[in-house]
């Protein structure tokens, strides 16, 4: 109930925000076109309803899967969105296990000894990884890791860059898997192409850590505290005073009792990078929904910028009510 | 338990500038320097003379001199119209802090008393309140000042005020209201029963009188520890959207857009453009974070990722 009312919010200050605009047909017709075409035009798209009945449409629309049409490239926007939707997907997930191999372990370290080296590194990077901007930070790597790695001189050939051009998710050339999940990756490994997967994920790389760096402190910090006080907790003491070895511990009792935020935090990272990596999709040309928005605002495309954000949108209440409903079957405290 | 209205407090300027470790100190002193910067920026001009490091106008190219590399005449280096990259990130600063200043400001203004307000009333309004905060922090922050963009794209509606500028401030407010409302809402949540309010409340006071005196006060640690983060944040999203295109015209200095100019050259190896206004984003951050001890609570599950 509390979920389909916030949608519903949403969906409507989504709308009103981008249909209070003044005349958007000029954007795809141009300017030097006669009045008459324009009316035709707006009487066609319904612009000319009121924006209540306009409204309406939009929704029992939205409810049927349909976004509206792209005005520049007359694509049903949810066509295109269902298209790019792994793209964005399929970095958001390998940011993830990025922040899962650094964040986590530090964040783990960090809260059995918060004086130790590697509790100041993990601090250190979570420093690092708020205060610098995502876009930044992947330009910089394209500009260390592609541009000054020294290259042969022509004639030889260059030397391949250690790693890709930041274009995409597959290199110029290259056909991508045939389309079974949509994650390059996954479907590669379908088709039973080790090269093109290993391709594909040596592409995925560099937006991957950038946005892993940038949204991973979050992670460190909240598994810091959580390890901290699960340790500092009376089971803890109870667990080592049956003679417990301190593995079996950590493993059974800090780790097992310190996930439940972890994981939840994880969950919410999924859902906010969706639509939260717009910048970083752009510097690495990835073919997500966040370049699709960008493109979309660049054309003054606004079923395109709608509807982007409605799906992000929708999919972060909808993972935050899922993690709500883990929570509670997980937790039995939580159920009176 | 007694609660009291909270004194005012002695050395307040003191203790903003030395942190408790040695740490915080330089960084809080280093976001004074850039402050100080963003403030003296349009005079410096003026001071040319004197000043240690050449400076030029922000906005004049230099047609015979594009795409130099830092030297001792253009520290910074020149972009592809000539610009000096130096002089430019110095006048950055100043849009960059004002526009974050004039955001944070509106939104975590206008979040605190209807935070205070759902606090005090509870119930019903507490309940609309807290669903506009679901509602708000449930569009990613860059997504939400796009969708703005989109919505006031065309509309003149700001009358003397740079549209581009206006729609960033509106943007930065909206992602600011409801982060302030929650924080004062939950920190003045049990202050409704608390004798100095009853008390204020029998003495005659009225509802708004009671959130402007007692209630807003007692929030006033948890507001100025939010304030720099929130600034930090702010900063992180003007350069976003800037770097998209939206916000800042190009010719006018500010950190994103300038990042984006330097974004095609940094391929060929031309670094300087893009690099050091992205070198002051993340100084600005981290000074301005030096002011907090606990960072962790405010940015959203993704973090900045601006």
């Amino acid at each position: 109930m509390v979920l389909a009312v916030v949608l519903l919010a949403v969906v409507i200050i989504g709308f009103t925000i981008t249909r209070s605009t003044g005349t958007p047909l000029y954007a795809s017709l141009g300017v030097a076109v006669s009045e008459a075409i324009i009316e035709q035009r707006a009487e066609e798209m319904g612009l000319n309803e009121p924006i209540v009945v306009q409204f309406w449409t939009y929704l029992t629309h939205l409810l049927q899967g349909d976004l509206g049409v792209s005005r520049i490239s007359r694509i049903p926007v949810a066509e295109d969105i269902a298209l790019k939707l792994p793209a964005t997907a399929e970095m958001v997930f390998f940011t993830l296990m990025v922040s899962f191999i650094w964040a986590i372990p530090l964040g783990v370290r960090a809260g059995l000894r918060p004086d130790g080296k590697l509790a100041r590194l993990g601090e250190g990077m979570a420093q690092f990884g708020v205060s610098v901007p995502a876009f930044w930070l992947g330009l910089l790597f394209i500009f260390l890791l592609y541009f000054l790695p020294p290259r042969l001189p022509e004639p030889l050939g260059p030397l391949p860059s250690l790693f890709p051009p930041p274009l995409g998710r597959v290199g110029s050339g290259i056909t991508p898997p045939e389309m079974v999940t949509g994650l390059y990756t996954v479907d590669a490994l379908i088709a039973g192409d080790f090269r093109l997967a290993w391709h594909t994920l040596w592409h995925l790389i560099l937006p991957a850590v950038t946005l892993s760096l940038t949204s991973g402190p979050p992670l460190f910090r909240v598994t810091r505290s959580a390890v901290s006080e699960a340790v500092s907790s009376p089971f803890v003491e109870a667990a080592y005073s049956y003679g417990l070895g301190r593995r079996t511990v950590l493993i059974r009792d800090v780790l097992r009792n310190a996930s439940p935020p972890v994981l939840n935090l994880a969950a919410m990272t999924f859902g906010y990078l969706i639509g939260g990596g717009v910048l970083v999709e752009v510097v690495f040309s990835w073919p997500g929904i966040g370049s699709y928005a960008v493109w979309g605002m660049d054309n003054s495309d606004y079923d395109v910028v709608l509807g982007v954000v409605i799906i992000a949108a929708v999919i972060y209440v909808i993972l935050y009510f899922i993690v709500d409903l883990i929570q509670f079957a997980m937790d039995p405290r939580l159920r009176d | 338990m007694t609660l009291l209205s909270p004194q005012r407090e002695r050395g307040l300027m003191a203790r903003m500038f030395v942190g408790p470790t040695v740490g915080m100190t330089i960084r809080r002193s280093l976001f004074f320097f850039m402050l100080f910067l963003a403030v003296v920026a349009p005079w410096l001009d003026d001071f040319a003379h004197v000043l240690p490091f050449p400076i030029y106008d922000p906005l004049r190219p230099d047609p015979f001199n594009p795409v130099s590399p830092p030297t001792a005449e253009h520290w910074f280096g020149t972009d592809t119209l000539g610009l000096d990259v130096f002089t430019r990130v110095l006048m950055a600063t100043r849009v960059d802090f004002t526009l974050a200043l004039i955001g944070v400001a509106l939104g975590g203004g206008l979040g605190c008393l209807a935070g205070a307000w759902a606090a005090y009333r509870r119930g019903w309004v507490d309940m609309v309140a807290l669903r506009i905060v679901e509602v708000l922090q449930s569009f990613p922050v860059l997504l939400l000042g796009l969708a703005m963009f989109a919505a006031f794209g065309s509309l003149e509606i700001f009358g003397p005020v740079d549209h581009g500028m206006a729609v960033l401030v509106l943007s930065i407010s909206m992602v600011n209201f409801p982060l302030y409302l929650r924080q004062v809402r939950s920190v003045l949540l049990p202050l409704t029963e608390a004798e100095f309010v009853q008390a204020a409340k029998c003495a005659g006071l009225g509802a708004w009188g009671i959130v402007w005196h007692h209630f807003i006060p007692n929030a006033r640690g948890q507001i100025l520890a939010l304030f720099p983060l929130t600034c930090a944040y702010a900063i992180q999203i003007i350069a976003g959207l800037s770097f998209i295109g939206l916000g800042i015209e190009p010719p006018n200095p500010e950190w994103g857009s300038m990042i984006k100019a330097g974004a095609t050259l940094i391929v060929q190896g031309h670094w300087w453009v893009s690099v050091f206004p992205g070198a002051f984003i993340v100084l600005s951050v981290y000074s301005l974070t030096g002011f907090s001890a606990r960072s962790e609570t405010l940015v959203g599950p993704g973090g900045t990722s601006a």
